[in-house]
């Protein structure tokens, strides 16, 4: 039941947009999301939609599985939509029982759920092209000016890198335990929600074990092999600019900016 | 009067671009009383087929009967069925939660809505036929024993529903020779006296061969032979192209019979090589 969740997936392929150097694609993920905030018009939506699908075009990742990762997600954009539709005040246009339409709430409406799916896509774009060790890696060099000022950055990073490794794993884990249990006669789907609660212990209790001895394993597996932080701690693959991570850094402001540009023309304002 | 399955096919994710064929097109039936090994490499699709048995899967095609009735339907009491087919994955020594190991025991009777007295017997005999004291252990916490103990408590645990059928998927996985004897020969006496019908999943010939009676080869989510010890093992070159090899002395029996030497092949077991070459060898002197 688990194995269907793909929402943040890695997925490897040989793109351009794969080889970047992973901090230029957080940093453009940054600067996407900003945009995508302070544009208020549709034509910049449009800009930011097309670059979009740009990228998901240059990233090589099959279309069927992207629009799968969405799919989860679809529902809060439809709630989103349909509560702005209703629930803005403004010039009537339609009406269902009770229910007001506005013109108003049309517009904020769809520029709303436009918004979410930029965010969301641009979003996904990052964490379906780049390993989640990259994602880290990247993490940690862009926050190492914070070293500094005392932050454990490398600590925090490999935390993250950690506790990603280990959420399929404890994923699986809880799927066969309660496959374990159910064949004990537990039903994990019936009765009250008082008995539904108590029915999670026999699937918690294991997990946290587990979990513990697996934190364990893993404790003394680093120790052996003379793991102490970040101090002196050199790289195997050192993240190196190159004049496509400059490019492409570029065209993000540069489309980022047009989007911004184009806030100002057409009258469709949201 | 059976487990039969007909034409089963499991697809994992299926609709999604992750589309994986862990089962192919299976036919199969299990008689009561029988000792049945499902043998196949990791990833062959073997655990996957035995959770069709109880209905912990749902074949994506394909029926599954238990004694005739078709348990892939809606509306079917899963419970009694699982109670009927019991199921000890491997290490079930993880999915132990109670306080008590009377209690952890007690888990699954009670769940099938056992009185509490009935309950209280099927634990003490639960674990009196796995060989730990009832009276000695029921009131610690299980977290206190050793590996095998608590494998053995676990077992229990599935044992006190007193199921008709029990599956085992790899249940000596990481024990020392002498634990894996005594589950062994504890599934070998639930079939022998308590006519449990067993089905036991490994990837051991070696292990399979000294109890199952009949057996099934899956091989990438088929059944690609099945039959008595004698039938498989006989065809030594197809089980070894993928990958699985014969128990030693099967093999050793064989080499023998190919320098001449005039022994039976149908050999499974250390002791029943030993008297076999012994009687070849008394029946040489005797010539």
């Amino acid at each position: 039941m688990f194995r269907n969740m793909i929402i943040g997936q890695y997925i490897p392929r040989d793109s351009n947009i794969h080889q970047l150097d992973p901090r230029i694609k957080i940093l453009s993920l940054f600067i996407l999301l900003t945009g995508a905030f302070l544009v208020k018009n549709f034509l910049g939506y449009l800009v930011l939609t097309l670059f979009s699908i740009t990228i998901l075009f240059l990233s090589e990742i099959p279309l069927k599985l992207f629009f799968h990762s969405l799919k989860p997600i679809l529902w809060l954009i439809i709630f989103t939509m349909i509560f702005h539709f209703f629930l803005t005040e403004g010039k009537e246009i339609a009406r269902l029982g009770p229910l007001i339409m506005t013109q108003e709430g049309l517009i904020r409406g769809i520029s709303m759920s436009w918004r979410l799916l930029l965010l969301i896509v641009f979003s996904s774009l990052l964490t379906l092209t780049t390993s989640p060790l990259g994602l880290t890696d990247g993490l940690e060099s862009l926050l190492s000016p914070l070293k500094k000022l005392g932050l454990p950055v490398h600590e925090l990073a490999m935390m993250i890198t950690i506790a990603l490794r280990f959420i399929p794993t404890l994923l699986e884990e809880a799927e066969k335990i309660m496959k374990a249990q159910t064949a004990r006669g537990m039903d994990f789907s019936q009765g009250s929600i008082v008995r539904r609660i108590y029915a999670l212990i026999p699937l918690l209790v294991p997990l946290f074990i587990s979990a513990f001895r697996r934190a364990d394993e893993l404790a003394t597996a680093m120790e052996a092999r003379c793991y102490r932080g970040g101090i002196g701690r050199t790289r195997m693959k050192e993240l190196k600019l190159v004049p496509m991570d400059g490019l492409a850094l570029t065209l993000v402001f540069a489309l980022t900016a047009v989007a911004l540009w184009v806030n100002r023309y057409g009258n469709w304002s949201a | 009067m059976s487990i039969s399955i007909e034409n089963l096919t499991h697809f994992y994710s299926q609709d999604t671009p992750l589309e994986v064929t862990a089962l192919e097109d299976i036919t199969l039936e299990i008689q009561p009383g029988e000792f049945i090994g499902i043998i196949g490499q990791s990833g062959s699709g073997k655990s996957t087929l035995v959770q069709h048995f109880n209905g912990l899967l749902k074949p994506s095609q394909g029926k599954v009967y238990l004694e005739g009735q078709d348990i892939t339907l809606k509306g079917v009491n899963l419970r009694l069925i699982r109670q009927r087919v019991g199921m000890i994955f491997q290490y079930p020594e993880q999915q132990l939660f109670e306080e008590t190991i009377f209690a952890d025991v007690a888990f699954g009777p009670r769940n099938i809505g056992l009185a509490e007295e009935d309950v209280k017997a099927r634990v003490e005999q639960a674990l009196e036929l796995v060989g730990l004291n009832s009276q000695e252990i029921a009131q610690r916490s299980p977290f206190q024993l050793s590996g095998g103990q608590k494998r053995r408590v676990a077992m229990a645990g599935v044992l006190a529903m007193q199921p008709d059928y029990l599956i085992l998927d790899e249940p000596t996985a990481n024990l020392d020779p002498q634990g894996r004897d005594e589950i062994l020969f504890l599934l070998d006496k639930l079939n022998q006296e308590e006519k449990v019908t067993i089905i036991l999943v490994s990837h051991s010939m070696e292990e399979v061969a000294r109890v199952a009676q009949r057996i099934f080869v899956i091989h990438q989510g088929k059944v690609i032979t099945s039959g008595s010890l004698g039938q498989v093992f006989s065809q030594e070159e197809e089980l070894e192209t993928i990958g699985l090899a014969l128990p030693q002395v099967t093999k050793l029996m064989n080499n023998l019979a190919k320098i001449g030497k005039k022994v039976k092949t149908d050999i499974f077991t250390p002791q029943q090589a030993a008297q076999e070459i012994i009687s070849c060898i008394r029946g040489k002197k005797d010539v």
